[in-house]
């Protein structure tokens, strides 16, 4: 029910008192709310918003909603077509505990804004099996974050000189030359496993080639990981002919028994997954390769043993 | 080691190859062991240590007499690891380290291992080589001396009269004469896109801008596909011929050669042969004292498909990121650093001393009126004798699957082939008389792509390959436009939707439409050719869409949503084999009773079936059963409509 | 090398789009010689300060020669003597039509996009909508590498995951609180607030 002795002074006074910052954008969310007497969606607010406030983009009111609801100043009433709709709190003096969800550190944040909204209404298409392995996927994947920064934190400084004099006799051998970047950085990648970000910062001053360059370079081929990875490499071909003899299974059986999906590492940095467009041996197919050394279509019972043998 | 080894004539050249023949003539017996990629995951290297240990144990009075060289690949993958014993072409296959004492001793006395010859069905040997049906209906212009040559040593590739053709054109030909020559010959790129070589040539040799480059094109992406690898593993000095007189017909003196980083031993290979090249003057200044200067570096590529296209190559070997470029300036006239740059693919180079060698002419007299010459195919997949097979241009697919190929592994029932990788499309059985040919294969609405023919059989379900090939396209697309990023993106929702059961009717439609905006609105290659699996598939298999979209079974038993793994009471014996192997614990039963696989915890990954022991075979997979779950579903929530 | 200049400016092509006969200078881009002659093609990726990117295919225009023809992206085809452009033919118009819907996926509220929507009568969109409203048409990256020369923005990635992005501990990222000009030059106004960057103030704020 629309009240009209509500505006937006009122709300700015009550929210006050709680140090929440309200800027332009969120008086703006509100007011539009406040005056529409109902329930409205985020490109709703958005059209509503535009004509008078044009410099509002639709990821800003998308955020400054997250933001406003977790404030508990707005809140989201069910689903319409997939949209979730949201409607002015009531009474904003009441703080709502909501749970702090940090945004990744590094900038490359992947999970923001890919689309995911389309799971949110079929909730009835979940079996139960999916909700445990994605729980148990999201532990490991925590696990996995704190032994990074774990090992980040333990580089000494004695360590990253010495890492620099060694990158410094690869970017030597090939001449200093900023076309040799791709070959500079294969090299670091064979001797390290990785690159290591103060070795691309190195890379960067010394060539003076600007640090966007690199991690364009980086990102785009496959070969590069931006990741410490683990001691024993496992590769599965998924190339055509064994993708034909069945690949597929044996990759749901190695990840089965590491439990890690292709392209992560196992939490205690023993093994990490990948997988490779062809490796060229096509009569063994399906083929895995498991610390350089080939193996056709093992069973469950192989994996285990092999894995074991290489611990 | 003598301090100057250089060549310096090609006199000089004559007389090297004339000596090392001598020598080899001398010999009691050479041993030629296949280290191919296929072979050596089976081990060959060990194979050869074990050769070369035993020669130093057993005989090593007879050390000199006696010749083992590891070579590149045979061709016969299926059938590796494989060594011939030479002169007589006597061809063992599937040869393990323990018989390696035996082959020594019985060939020294002149005897042969009969149990490591080729047996056909009805039990006959075959003792030769050439004689091995495999081998019988190829024409193995190029591949046949990968078998003959020690890959990393230069002098065997000068034996068998390598380098002479590059002696020729650079001290008796001009670069005029060069060009007519290999234009004449007709030989179209055989990297996928089919264009003449000689008219590419040309078009850079009149470009203007100095210095002009020459690029080798070893970036082989296609999944399945490894012919370059076994030219260039091989016999790499085939192709730093070809390069060099190519670059001499354009005047070019720098080449590279881009080899992706996923053959680090292809690189090795091609690193030694430049250093040997080099050390024998072939390499170099004043190459042969003809006046002719040329030097080459190796490029290595770093996991991505799409910098295999002509203008990605070039970005990439300048250090930036290997996008493909807008078309309308041809690398041809301004490409590596704005200058004429010429680009060819591995094969294309190892034709060219061989049509210098023998002559336009010879060239054409194989194959087709448009398509001159063999093709190496790599032939994989569900086939009995998959491998790297060398063919004349014009054999019908036919031939190549039966004939060559020995027909179905298991002999199951053909389905379809599937010809030039992420780019080509699927033949289905009623075409397989079609000649293979660039135009021919092109008109069905595949195209003959680097080389890549996979098999396939009714296990084989369309959708899901057409699937695959989607999403090999879409992760190595560079991104860069809207119609392949995001058309490959829309295109492989609607097929999840599809392989899940929930296929719309119009969804046909929607991939038609999609597909033809991807063919005229692209902006490179991989984004025009990328539909062509969709359209192939949708052409000649339509009923395995539809079955998935209306009645939501999947024909060949692929498709996991729409599938079901069951125990068939009437065969189970109550082992529990498959209860120890199921990575879940899906399957429940008590002892020597019927066992039951709870459907809603199946990950679907067939290890109960491999371990189910062959007496019982009591597991299998059905179609069809999910649909009934559907329905009961579609009761219990009171009636969503799922799949319309 | 002077004379050669000189040679160069004064060579014009004459060209026929739709119908008009024009002349042009050597050197100019179908779509410049278009714009300035007053017919209007649509692009979402071009900006007269960058080099022509050709990312967003809505500048396809068929081009006749030598009576073939073809399809080529106007912002970076050169003029040739003598042909004859359609920037409305069949073929383009369903091209045009398809890729729209395509875009209404994305972001439907860009103004050249809602135009085009309007004019091929496209009121929904059969694709799956994106919640992701960056075109990569790469106007920013390119602005800032090549006008700015800061290179404080750049892709990350490939094919379907590839984004723009900040790399945050880049050296030029310092010059960003002061320019900013990266926001204004988006086509879809969504850029820069994706990516929840802290120390770069909010134009809302």
């Amino acid at each position: 029910m629309k009240n009209t002795k509500r505006d937006i002074e009122t709300y700015k006074q009550k929210i006050k008192k709680r140090g929440f910052r309200l800027t332009e954008t969120r008086m703006v969310i509100l007011d539009v709310l406040l005056k529409s007497s109902g329930e409205l969606d985020a490109e709703e607010l958005f059209f509503l918003s535009y004509k008078k406030y044009p410099k509002i983009g639709l990821a800003t009111i998308y955020r400054n909603l997250g933001l406003l609801e977790k404030e508990g100043l707005v809140t989201k009433v069910g689903f319409d077509n997939n949209k979730a709709k949201y409607r002015i709190e009531e009474s904003p003096e009441l703080a709502v505990e909501k749970p702090d969800i940090r945004p990744s550190k590094s900038g490359l944040d992947k999970n923001k804004f890919t689309g995911d909204a389309g799971y949110e209404g079929n909730l009835e298409d979940y079996r139960n099996v999916e909700r445990i392995n994605t729980i148990q996927n999201q532990l490991s994947q925590w696990l996995g974050e704190l032994n990074k920064i774990k090992r980040e934190k333990e580089l000494a400084l004695e360590d990253v000189i010495k890492d620099f004099g060694k990158v410094d006799k690869i970017v030597s051998y090939h001449e200093y030359q900023k076309s040799n970047l791709i070959q500079i950085l294969l090299d670091v990648q064979n001797e390290y496993r990785w690159l290591p970000k103060h070795v691309l910062l190195y890379i960067s001053n010394r060539l003076d080639i600007p640090l966007t360059d690199i991690y364009g370079i980086a990102t785009f081929y496959k070969y590069f990981n931006l990741e410490p990875q683990g001691k024993h490499s496992i590769i599965a071909c998924m190339g055509t002919a064994c993708h034909v003899r069945g690949a597929m299974n044996l990759l749901q059986r190695i990840t089965g028994v590491l439990g890690i999906k292709p392209g992560d590492t196992t939490v205690d940095y023993k093994f990490t997954l990948k997988t490779v467009n062809c490796l060229g041996c096509c009569a063994l197919g399906p083929v895995i390769m498991i610390s350089n050394k080939y193996y056709s279509n093992p069973s469950i019972g192989n994996l285990k043993k092999i894995l074991k043998q290489l611990n | 080691m003598a301090i100057n080894n250089k060549i310096g004539s090609y006199r000089g050249l004559l007389e090297k190859a004339d000596k090392l023949q001598r020598q080899l003539n001398n010999a009691d017996a050479i041993f030629s062991v296949c280290c191919g990629p296929g072979c050596k995951a089976y081990s060959a290297e060990d194979i050869y240590t074990a050769m070369v240990d035993e020669l130093k144990k057993n005989y090593a009075k007879e050390n000199d007499k006696i010749v083992i060289r590891r070579t590149g690949c045979h061709g016969y993958c299926e059938k590796g690891p494989i060594i011939i014993v030479y002169p007589e072409s006597i061809c063992y296959l599937q040869v393990k380290k323990d018989d390696v004492s035996e082959i020594i001793d019985r060939t020294l006395k002149g005897e042969i291992v009969e149990r490591l010859l080729y047996k056909d069905d009805e039990g006959n040997l075959v003792t030769k080589e050439s004689d091995i049906p495999f081998y019988k209906f190829q024409n193995r212009v190029l591949l046949s001396s990968n078998s003959k040559i020690d890959s990393r040593n230069i002098d065997d590739y000068i034996r068998i009269g390598g380098y002479q053709s590059l002696a020729k054109v650079i001290g008796k030909m001009r670069p005029e004469e060069v060009l007519q020559e290999v234009k004449k010959a007709n030989l179209r790129g055989r990297g996928g896109g089919g264009f003449p070589a000689g008219v590419k040539w040309e078009t850079t040799k009149n470009a203007a801008g100095e210095p002009k480059y020459i690029i080798v094109n070893a970036d082989e992406g296609d999944p399945g596909a490894y012919m370059d690898r076994g030219i260039l593993e091989g016999n790499p000095h085939s192709v730093l011929e070809g390069l060099m007189i190519g670059a001499y017909a354009i005047g070019s003196n720098m080449g590279f050669i881009y080899v992706r980083q996923e053959y680090p031993l292809t690189v090795e290979n091609v690193n030694i042969a430049i250093g040997q090249a080099k050390e024998y003057g072939l390499i170099g200044e004043n190459i042969l004292n003809s006046g002719f200067n040329f030097d080459v570096k190796v490029h290595k590529g770093a996991g991505s498909y799409v910098s295999g296209e002509s203008s990605a190559l070039t970005t990439a070997i300048e250090g930036s990121v290997g996008e493909p470029r807008l078309k309308y300036i041809h690398t041809s006239e301004s490409g590596l650093w704005g200058k004429p740059t010429n680009l060819n693919n591995v094969e294309t180079f190892a034709n060219i001393p061989l049509i210098i060698k023998n002559g336009a002419d010879w060239f054409k007299s194989v194959g087709t009126k448009n398509s001159s010459g063999t093709k190496i195919f790599s032939l994989v997949g569900k086939v009995k004798n998959t491998g790297l097979v060398e063919v004349p241009m014009g054999i019908t697919l036919r031939d190549i699957i039966y004939k060559i190929g020995g027909g179905i592994k298991d002999d199951k029932k053909f389905k379809a082939v599937q010809t030039g990788g992420p780019s080509g499309g699927v033949i289905p059985g009623q075409l397989l008389d079609l000649p293979v040919d660039f135009d021919e294969l092109t008109k069905a609405g595949s195209m003959m792509g680097s080389g890549g023919m996979v098999i396939m059989d009714e296990t084989s379900c369309m959708v899901n390959i057409a699937h695959y090939f989607l999403k090999f396209s879409a992760d190595e697309s560079c991104g860069k436009c809207v119609p392949c990023r995001e058309g490959l993106r829309q295109m492989i929702y609607i097929y999840e939707r599809i392989m899940e059961g929930k296929g719309r009717e119009e969804d046909l439609t929607l991939l038609t439409d999609l597909s033809l905006l991807l063919k005229e609105a692209s902006l490179c290659a991989l984004g025009t050719t990328a539909p062509n699996i969709v359209l192939t598939t949708l052409k000649y298999f339509k009923e395995e869409y539809e079955a998935h979209i209306y009645y939501n079974i999947c024909p060949a038993k692929v498709c996991i949503p729409l599938i079901s793994y069951v125990i068939d009471e009437n065969k189970c014996a109550g082992c529990g084999s498959c209860v120890k192997a199921c990575p879940v614990d899906a399957i429940r039963g008590e002892s020597k009773k019927p066992h039951i696989i709870d459907s809603e915890i199946c990950i679907k990954c067939g290890s109960c079936i491999e371990a189910c022991p062959e007496k019982y075979s009591a597991v299998e997979k059905k179609t069809g059963l999910v649909l009934e779950k559907v329905k009961q579903k579609k009761e219990m929530k009171g009636g969503m409509d799922f799949s319309k | 090398m002077s004379d050669k200049k000189e040679n160069l400016k004064k060579i014009k092509f004459n060209i026929i789009i739709d119908g008009q006969k024009v002349e042009i200078n050597e050197g100019d881009t179908v779509l410049q010689a278009a714009k300035k002659n007053g017919i209007h093609i649509p692009t979402l990726c071009y900006h007269e300060k960058i080099k022509p990117h050709g990312a967003c295919r809505l500048c396809l225009v068929e081009i006749e020669k030598n009576s073939r023809s073809k399809i080529v992206a106007s912002c970076a085809y050169p003029v040739e003597d003598d042909i004859i452009v359609h920037t409305e033919s069949q073929k383009v118009e369903q091209i045009r039509k398809n890729l729209v819907e395509l875009y209404l996926a994305l972001f439907p509220f860009n103004p050249e996009i809602k135009r085009l929507a309007k004019k091929y009568k496209l009121s929904r969109t059969r694709f799956k909508k994106e919640n992701n409203y960056c075109i990569l048409c790469g106007l920013c990256v390119r602005y800032c590498r090549e006008v700015k020369k800061n290179n404080a923005i750049g892709f990350v990635g490939r094919g379907i995951n590839k984004k723009v992005t900040f790399i945050p501990d880049s050296a030029y990222f310092k010059y960003c609180e002061n320019c900013m000009e990266c926001v204004d030059i988006c086509p879809t106004g969504v850029f820069p607030s994706n990516y929840g960057m802290e120390r770069v103030p909010q134009i809302s704020d």
